[in-house]
This record gives structure tokens, C-alpha cells and sequence, in this order.
């Protein structure tokens, strides 16, 4: 004999939800900073890049540290000199990463800009 | 004979360059090698050790974790020639191409097993096979050539009065005298057969026969502190190329001063010198 609070007590229900974002192409915003160690390398983040978003990122090799490569946005570099760009996104990177990692970095340069005319 | 094409792994097991790590590593444990060359459309990028992987991650794609840099060899080339290339670059195996096509791969292992086949167990010393093997690759680099035999008088005679063992103690013997004058890599010992030794130099002939003369006068020292004195018959052919030799095949241009040798070596028993021509 089957009683109806037994019946509830072996009930299974499921709880969907569902959240829709949109994919950033290419999902790595400005900066990628890749571990030496890190699941993916240069070398496919090189192919997916070029396949996502030809042409609009370059990637340096890096000697030291945690890192092995790091991808900067192309347009990044037009406002600041390569070296500067590097040295202030590998200093901050140090600080918080392993070999292991890899860095996603949004990167904004404002250029603060005054200019005195005669009136 | 001795090459490279003489021991090559073939078909060769492969990675792509797209492969995960993990799936490289799995067929390098699956075959039981320590590593794979790496193909991009079936042309050579890469090789991947078994230590490339153990410092990547398994999901990298093997582009990733290769070594790019690859030092590959000629189906032709001499196994010392192979190994000295794995030496100089400390590296375990090396991929051998053909028309710019991967067709093989040749370790250290390899190279070795067969080099110490071609070691005589007795002496210590390189077989026959090994010495003329050595005699062509010094002809077709365009050295100079000279080859040494020695030959002992009246060996089977002291196997025959003093005994088998006594005779090998004077083989040893002799040999050591052989690789303790060898050791400046412009003269390379080796066993010929029974009681037959050669030497081949880049030297030229006049160097070489005031070099054999010295050496049979230690042969006789150094067996007579064995308790059996032994004299020596030494025969020289080659030294005196004067311009590239084009006339002949290498093998055979080695056979004949080895025959040429041995034939000045019993001249010289005959007349019983210490070294002859």
C-alpha cells in the first residue's frame, strides 16, 4: 500500500535558470597575460586571435618571471610607447600571478590633454 | 654500412601540431619513447620530449610546449657523426629526413646498441667492420688517409706453447698500448681480426710510420711484462693523396690500402723489421 506523503517525499524536480550575456569577441578584452604553465600558450592564443579578431592584437614574448607571452590590443599601443605599456601591465601582473595563470586586464588610457590659446 | 639508414625507427610515430599535450603524452607512454616529432601538414615543426611535457599543461596544443628548433640528420651520415651531433647539442634522438620528408627517427640508444655491436668484447677496441666504416667517412670528408696493420709473429705458436688465456692477456696487452697512443683523436685503434690490428690516421705516411715504429717497441715492452715477449710486423699503405680521389668508390679505395697494409705487414714479417711499406 503506497501512501500520498511517501509519494511526495521521493518527488525530484529540477530548477532550470538561464542567463544570457553576450560573448565578447575575442574574449580577451585589452590585455592577456599567459603563464608559463598556464592551460593554453601563445601559440593557440595566436591562432584563436587571428581567427577572431585578425590583425588587432600582438604578442610579446616575455623572459622573466611568471609569464611567457603577453597580447596587447594594437590600439593600446598607439597611445603609449610599447615599453611603457609592457613594463606598467607586467608590474601589476607580478604581484598576482603564478605560472599557472592566466590574466584577462581591461586597460583604459586617458590622455588628459591642455591647451592654452591666446584670446 | 653503419649509417644512419642502417638503424632508423620507421614509420615514425608522430604528434600534431594542434594535438593537446595530454594526447602526446599518452602516445609516448603508449609506445614507450620519449619523444615525438611534431608535423604541421605533414612537414616537420617541432619535437616534443617527454620533458616538454611534464612542464606544460596537458590541455596546451603541442605548438605550445614543442621545442622549435629541430636538428635533423641525413639518411646517410655515420652513427659517430649522429651521436657527436647528439653529444654537442645534448639531445636524446634526432628526426632523419629525406627530401625535406620526415622517414625515420634515430635515439642515442640506438646509435649506442649499435656502435658497442661493433665493439670488440676481448679489447675493448672497434671491430674491422667499424674501422672501414670509420676509413670511408674520413675519405669522403677529403682527409688524408693512412692505415696502419699490425701483426703479431708467430701468435698461434705462443696460444699453442703458453695457452689460450695467456695469449688473450697478450691481446689486452697490446691493445692497451694501441688506445694509450690513440688518444689524440688523430689515430683510431681498432681489432682487424685474430691476432690483426689497424690503425687509421689523417696523418700523413712519414708521420704515421715513425709513430708504428714507436708503438711496436711498446707492443714488445708491454707483452714481455706479461711474461710472453712478442714481436710485431707492422704494415702502411695510403698517406700520400695528392689530389681529391674520384676513381674509385670509397669502400673500395679503404679495401685496397687495408690490403695494401696487410700485404707490407707480411713483407715486413718476412724481413722481420719492425715497420714496413
Amino acid at each position: 500500500m503506497k501512501s500520498g506523503h511517501s509519494t511526495n517525499e521521493n518527488e525530484r524536480k529540477a530548477h532550470v535558470s538561464i542567463r544570457l550575456s553576450e560573448f565578447e569577441i575575442p574574449p580577451i578584452q585589452d590585455v592577456l597575460l599567459i603563464g608559463k604553465r598556464a592551460p593554453i600558450g601563445p601559440e593557440a592564443v595566436h591562432r584563436m586571435i587571428e581567427i577572431l579578431s585578425p590583425e588587432q592584437y600582438e604578442i610579446f614574448e616575455v623572459e622573466d618571471g611568471p609569464f611567457e607571452a603577453v597580447v596587447v590590443r594594437k590600439s593600446l599601443a598607439r597611445m603609449l610607447t610599447r615599453e611603457k605599456l609592457l613594463n606598467i601591465i607586467l608590474e601589476e601582473g607580478y604581484k598576482v600571478a603564478a605560472e599557472t595563470s592566466v590574466l584577462k586586464a581591461q586597460v583604459n588610457v586617458v590622455l588628459a590633454i591642455n591647451v592654452e590659446v591666446e584670446l | 654500412m653503419l649509417k644512419v639508414r642502417d638503424i632508423i625507427s620507421s614509420p615514425v610515430i608522430s604528434a600534431g601540431i594542434l594535438d593537446s599535450v595530454g594526447k602526446a603524452a599518452l602516445l609516448m607512454e603508449k609506445h614507450g619513447i620519449g619523444g615525438l616529432p611534431v608535423l604541421d601538414n605533414g612537414k616537420l615543426c617541432g619535437i616534443i620530449t617527454s620533458r616538454d611535457v611534464r612542464r606544460s599543461h596537458p590541455n596546451r596544443i603541442v605548438a605550445d610546449a614543442m621545442s622549435k628548433n629541430v636538428i635533423c640528420v641525413s639518411r646517410d651520415i655515420f652513427l659517430w657523426e649522429a651521436m657527436d651531433i647528439m653529444k654537442e647539442r645534448k639531445i636524446e634522438r634526432l628526426p632523419v629526413l629525406e627530401n625535406s620528408r620526415l622517414v625515420g627517427i634515430v635515439t642515442k640508444t640506438d646509435v649506442l646498441s649499435e656502435i658497442g655491436r661493433h665493439t670488440d668484447p676481448l679489447t675493448g677496441l672497434k671491430t674491422g667492420v667499424y674501422m672501414k666504416a670509420l676509413a670511408e667517412s674520413i675519405l669522403q670528408k677529403g682527409k688524408e688517409l693512412t692505415v696502419i696493420f699490425f701483426d703479431i709473429n708467430n701468435f698461434g705458436l705462443i696460444n699453442k706453447t703458453y695457452g689460450h688465456v695467456h695469449g688473450d692477456r697478450c691481446l689486452k696487452a697490446i691493445s692497451r698500448v694501441l688506445n694509450k697512443n690513440t688518444l689524440n683523436c688523430l689515430y683510431f685503434p681498432g681489432r682487424y681480426a685474430g691476432d690483426e690490428f689497424i690503425v687509421i690516421t689523417t696523418e700523413k705516411r712519414e708521420a704515421a710510420e715513425s709513430w708504428a715504429a714507436k708503438v711496436t717497441d711498446e707492443m714488445t715492452r708491454a707483452t714481455a711484462d706479461e711474461g710472453i715477449p712478442l714481436t710485431v710486423a707492422a704494415g702502411i699503405a695510403g698517406g700520400r693523396r695528392s689530389a681529391v680521389r674520384k676513381e674509385s668508390p670509397f669502400a673500395v679505395t679503404v679495401d685496397n690500402l687495408i690490403n695494401m697494409a696487410s700485404l707490407a705487414s707480411a713483407l715486413s714479417k718476412k724481413k722481420n723489421l719492425g715497420a714496413g711499406c
